[in-house]
């Protein structure tokens, strides 16, 4: 009896069921790389390396409803067809937010023909003081095309919640104390936030980010 | 009466000299201010700093601001910007107030502040045995929109 079995199986050729082995990993790799985890895992991996800090897939929604220096109503469906670099700060702002946009500014210019794919976005914290005319002075002065927007402070609470971009604005009397964050966030043209990007990285760092962005979209 | 006047002046003048001598021992050098735009009511100074002894800088003033504060970038996930009370500055080192480490922000500017002002600072020191001094610096203006000079010599993480 069992002799018999095995004949029966030693008579079975060796190639096919090499071939079913192979048929069967085939399959079942195409179903494992269909879903949607692997897929992305393996998208990450494809990435190139980038200099700011990777959200992976999706990232953040860029969710936000704010006003431009003209008072016009201004979402993330606006930078539908760009990549974003949105940063939050003030005008009162004596140091880090200069410096921040400034730094974009040149981004802009080191991305030449392809600058007009890049919107800056420049978000108050501090509406109270920055008046539209203040803000777009403020913000105008570093590059003509920046976009400054403003809002209520519980429409700017929103859009730093979306951002997660932490900031603290307390008055004393006075004076106003202000600790914001100084990272610059990216926003890929699917209005997902992808990157976070530190005040350390070279406007040079920044365009290459940039870059990578605008080529996994098409643009 | 005349003589010991004059002695007396003489003696005043040595030594006030002497100690303006003592005064230079702490200097600020290479200070610039940022430009504003019209409204704009804040900017911060830069500077770099040497002193023979050890001292720290505990203030400044200056006559375009109506208040003056000492700031620090600090990272604590992510970087934030602070007020400090002081800033140590090691004898024979150089302390540079920078873009990302330390700045003297100046606040409610009594007017915008365009390339090419002069603007004056006096910066307020406490040594380690409590005495105070000051010196006087003349920052240059630079744009607003310039890019950072002290930067990128600490990149980490």
């Amino acid at each position: 009896m069992i002799t018999r079995v095995n004949d029966m199986n030693s008579r079975q050729p060796r190639w096919l069921l090499t071939l079913a082995a192979f048929l069967t990993v085939v399959a079942l790799s195409a179903v494992a790389l269909s879903t949607r985890p692997v897929a992305s895992w393996l998208h990450r991996l494809e990435r190139r390396p980038l200099n700011g800090r990777d959200l992976g897939e999706p990232g953040w929604p860029a969710t936000f409803a704010l006003q431009d220096v003209q008072g016009r109503e201004r979402t993330a469906a606006d930078l539908r067809d760009r990549v974003a670099l949105v940063a939050f700060g003030y005008t009162h702002c004596p140091d880090t937010c200069p410096m921040t946009l400034a730094r974009l500014a040149k981004v802009r210019k080191l991305l030449g023909k392809d600058a007009d794919k890049v919107q800056v976005v420049f978000i108050t914290i501090d509406p109270e003081r920055d008046s539209a005319l203040l803000l777009g002075n403020y913000v105008g002065a570093f590059d003509a095309s920046f976009l400054a927007l403003r809002g209520s402070s519980a429409q700017i609470d929103a859009a730093a919640r979306a951002f997660h971009a932490e900031y603290h604005l307390t008055r004393e009397g006075r004076e106003v104390l202000v600790e914001h964050t100084v990272d610059v966030f990216l926003v890929n043209p699917q209005g997902w936030i992808r990157e976070v990007l530190p005040p350390y990285l070279t406007p040079e760092e920044v365009a290459a980010d940039v870059r990578v962005e605008l080529h996994e979209a098409g643009l | 009466m005349k003589l010991g006047k004059t002695v007396w002046g003489f003696a005043l003048a040595i030594a006030s000299l002497a100690s303006s001598h003592a005064k230079a021992d702490t200097v600020g050098t290479n200070a610039s201010v940022r430009a504003t735009v019209q409204g704009q009511d804040a900017t911060a100074a830069y500077m770099e700093i040497r002193s023979d002894r050890d001292t720290a800088l505990i203030g400044a003033r200056s006559n375009i601001a109506g208040h003056t504060s000492l700031h620090k970038m600090q990272e604590h996930g992510d970087m934030m910007m602070m007020a400090i009370d002081k800033l140590a500055v090691t004898a024979g080192h150089t302390v540079v107030l920078g873009e990302q480490n330390y700045h003297v922000m100046l606040e409610e500017l009594k007017r915008q502040i365009h390339v090419g002002d002069k603007v004056p600072l006096v910066l307020i020191f406490v040594d380690t045995d409590g005495s105070r001094h000051e010196i006087a610096v003349e920052a240059v203006v630079r744009e607003l929109a310039a890019q950072d000079t002290h930067l990128h010599d600490h990149k980490g993480q």
